[in-house]
């Protein structure tokens, strides 16, 4: 796949504080990479940067391979800033009408229908609810039918069922093949949406790679555990099969056969089995191993 | 880039108009401050003013008497007047734009024949201009003027004081100022401050929309954007402008209507002065966003800067009734020339070549303040 993104040693200190140190990130043509991190983190600074808002003191950046200072690179992407920006005294529609001339796109019945606000077009936007107003800073970033979506904490205040909303129309985005950049701190947005992640933590990425990448880096594991009635030992095992006690312990992601398999051996050895369990490891874990502390924190 | 740019002062129009209510007091505080002051004036005719010291008097000598030489002597060591010799165009031209309200004249041949005068010969000419809005300065000089004049006649004929009688000359008095008996208008200059004044605020309220929309993030989504910085306060400059010429367009509407305020100058001087006004305004709303930190911190500065070049720049009453040095370093500030401008162009009936400088300032003040707010902006986002 063609690389959209390049981001190489970005650095942007204010003052004595670095708030990002010599990020670099990749993207390639299709792929919804997240960019996880608590806040305070370096996140927005580092998008700010890659959309062309802020000049970074070192790196660079490029889409497509030409420099994001270009405005032929801009008007591939578009950028959901984490605040609400829009005008709140005038209609959905004529926000759009605005920001869109900025793209030189004077039709905008497509981003208001993948956002579901087209029967909503004409309210004031300072008198719609939250979760309405987030959908439409999406709608603003969408107008041009960008090649790259950039998306920085895009559900932060919303409520659950808009939260939906917009998680469905970023999916109904990514079948499409659109590229996305989604920063958050909610581990669930980006074990839904992303294929790659990168950590980020006191302004450097600490790890990035896929979901299983990061766990498999970090030594942590999904497994399965099963409580038996007794500690006598268990004859034959797989070799990721590990006994402490009265629990087996299985690693790794659940593996229907695998599992058949066991229960069989432990039918025949006529050990009686209490309970068993899922064991399951998320980004949570993975962030607390890289960082030692808690993403929310 | 003229598409943005459109866009960008239909959607700040559209803004304005939202709120209904703050738009009416856009238009209605300086409307209803000008009336209350043109009421007070009384009708607004004739004004003076009270400094007794140093009053400038233009003087232009054609005589080369020795005695028209003595006079000329004699009153610059008047304390009350400060003698400025210069050319009868000049001097015309310097009363015209309010800058001097006096200048005399003494014609080729006047000291001898005032002196034959004396002694019962044909009385010559005195010729004088002035501006009739500023009776009092008039009345210094013109009392100043008659009686180092009588008196230096008197002596080199009679080596003495004058008794009585009448003057050796006969004064020859006119006006560059006015075309139709025009004198000075409290009405207009209450509407022409007043108006400055509106589109100042005017201009604080378009400083904290901008620096709104960065506090929003709008302005980093904007930056964004394939628009140039540039591009966008250009057009946000635009918008601004627009506002302002709409606020002028009421005010001096309603001054005209409820008033009867008149341009008595040139129709399209006065347009221009309203045009660069606005840019002006425009720009200074630029700056002002430029310069601030927090919306609270700039607002509070921006008041009170507006309040001071409105007052310094004589909103609030002539600028010819503050001190010599007041007059000469409020040029620096663009409400005085805008104020100055609307004054020359309403009731001095100025016309369109007083227009024309004025409106270059205005202009000059309106890049310079945009000039200075883009790399900011820009730097900013650096």
């Amino acid at each position: 796949m063609p690389v959209v993104l390049i981001a190489r040693g970005l650095k942007k200190a204010y003052g004595d504080h670095v708030a990002v140190n010599d990020v670099s990130i990749e993207i390639s043509r299709g792929e919804s990479f997240g960019l996880l991190g608590p806040n305070g983190a370096g996140k927005s600074t580092t998008i700010s940067m890659i959309v062309g808002g802020l000049a970074p003191d070192a790196g660079t950046v490029t889409i497509d391979g030409i420099p994001i200072s270009q405005p032929s690179a801009k008007q591939k992407i578009g950028y959901v800033p984490q605040e609400l920006a829009l005008y709140d005294e005038i209609s959905a529609r004529d926000n759009l009408r605005f920001f869109g001339a900025l793209y030189g796109v004077s039709d905008f019945d497509d981003a208001l229908r993948i956002v579901g606000l087209a029967e909503r077009q004409r309210d004031r936007v300072g008198t719609s609810s939250g979760g309405m107003k987030r959908r439409l800073n999406i709608a603003v970033a969408l107008l041009h039918r960008p090649e790259l979506i950039i998306l920085d904490e895009p559900t932060v205040g919303v409520d659950p069922q808009s939260r939906n909303a917009i998680f469905d129309a970023l999916e109904s985005l990514r079948s499409q093949g659109l590229t996305i950049l989604y920063t958050t701190h909610y581990m669930e947005e980006v074990e839904r949406l992303c294929s790659r992640i990168a950590v980020m933590d006191h302004g450097q990425i600490v790890a990035q790679g896929t979901l299983n990448d990061l766990k498999n880096s970090q030594g942590v594991h999904n497994g399965v555990s099963i409580q038996l009635q007794s500690d006598l030992p268990v004859a034959n095992l797989p070799a990721n099969v590990t006994q402490d006690g009265v629990t087996l312990r299985v690693s790794g992601a659940p593996d229907p056969a695998q599992l058949s398999q066991i229960l069989t051996l432990l039918h025949i050895q006529n050990r009686e089995i209490v309970s068993i369990n899922t064991e399951s490891t998320d980004l949570e874990d993975v962030f607390l191993q890289l960082t030692g502390r808690a993403l929310r924190d | 880039m003229l598409k943005p740019i459109l866009e960008f002062i239909r959607k700040d129009l559209l803004i304005f108009a939202s709120d209904r209510r703050a738009m009416m007091i856009s238009f209605a505080v300086p409307v209803v401050i000008a009336s209350f002051l043109a009421s007070i004036t009384g009708g607004g005719e004739s004004s003076s003013t009270n400094r007794a010291l140093h009053v400038p008097l233009l003087v232009v000598n054609e005589d080369s008497a020795p005695v028209t030489k003595q006079i000329i002597a004699d009153l610059g060591k008047d304390p009350s007047v400060k003698v400025i010799e210069t050319t009868a165009a000049d001097a015309a031209k310097q009363i015209k734009s309010g800058k001097s309200a006096y200048a005399i004249t003494f014609p080729k041949g006047f000291g001898d024949a005032a002196s034959k005068a004396l002694m019962g010969g044909t009385r010559p000419e005195l010729p004088s201009l002035s501006d009739p809005s500023r009776e009092m300065e008039i009345g210094i000089l013109r009392g100043v003027v008659i009686q180092t004049t009588v008196r230096n006649l008197s002596r080199s004929v009679f080596g003495a004081s004058p008794g009585g009688g009448q003057l050796p000359f006969t004064e020859a008095k006119s006006s560059p100022v006015s075309t139709d008996s025009q004198k000075w208008s409290g009405k207009s200059h209450a509407f022409a401050g007043m108006a400055v004044q509106g589109v100042l605020f005017l201009s604080i309220e378009a400083a904290m929309g901008l620096m709104r929309e960065r506090k929003q993030g709008i302005w980093k989504r904007l930056r964004s954007s394939p628009v140039s910085p540039g591009t966008l306060l250009i057009g946000r400059w635009f918008s601004s402008a627009i506002r302002a010429l709409a606020i002028l367009t009421v005010v001096w509407g309603v001054g005209m209507l409820a008033f009867q305020i008149r341009v008595q100058g040139s129709g399209i001087g006065f347009a221009l002065i309203c045009l660069s006004t606005a840019l002006m305004a425009g720009g200074f709303g630029l700056f002002i966003a430029a310069l601030g930190k927090t919306e609270q911190q700039s607002r509070g500065l921006a008041t009170l800067a507006v309040l001071a070049l409105s007052m310094l720049g004589g909103a609030w009453f002539p600028s010819f009734l503050m001190p010599e040095w007041v007059q000469k370093t409020t040029l620096i500030m663009p409400s005085r020339w805008a104020i100055d401008g609307f004054d020359a162009m309403t009731w001095r009936g100025n016309d369109l070549a007083a227009a024309l400088p004025i409106t270059g300032v205005l202009l000059l003040f309106a890049v310079l303040f945009t000039a200075v707010a883009i790399p900011r902006f820009r730097l900013e986002s650096e």
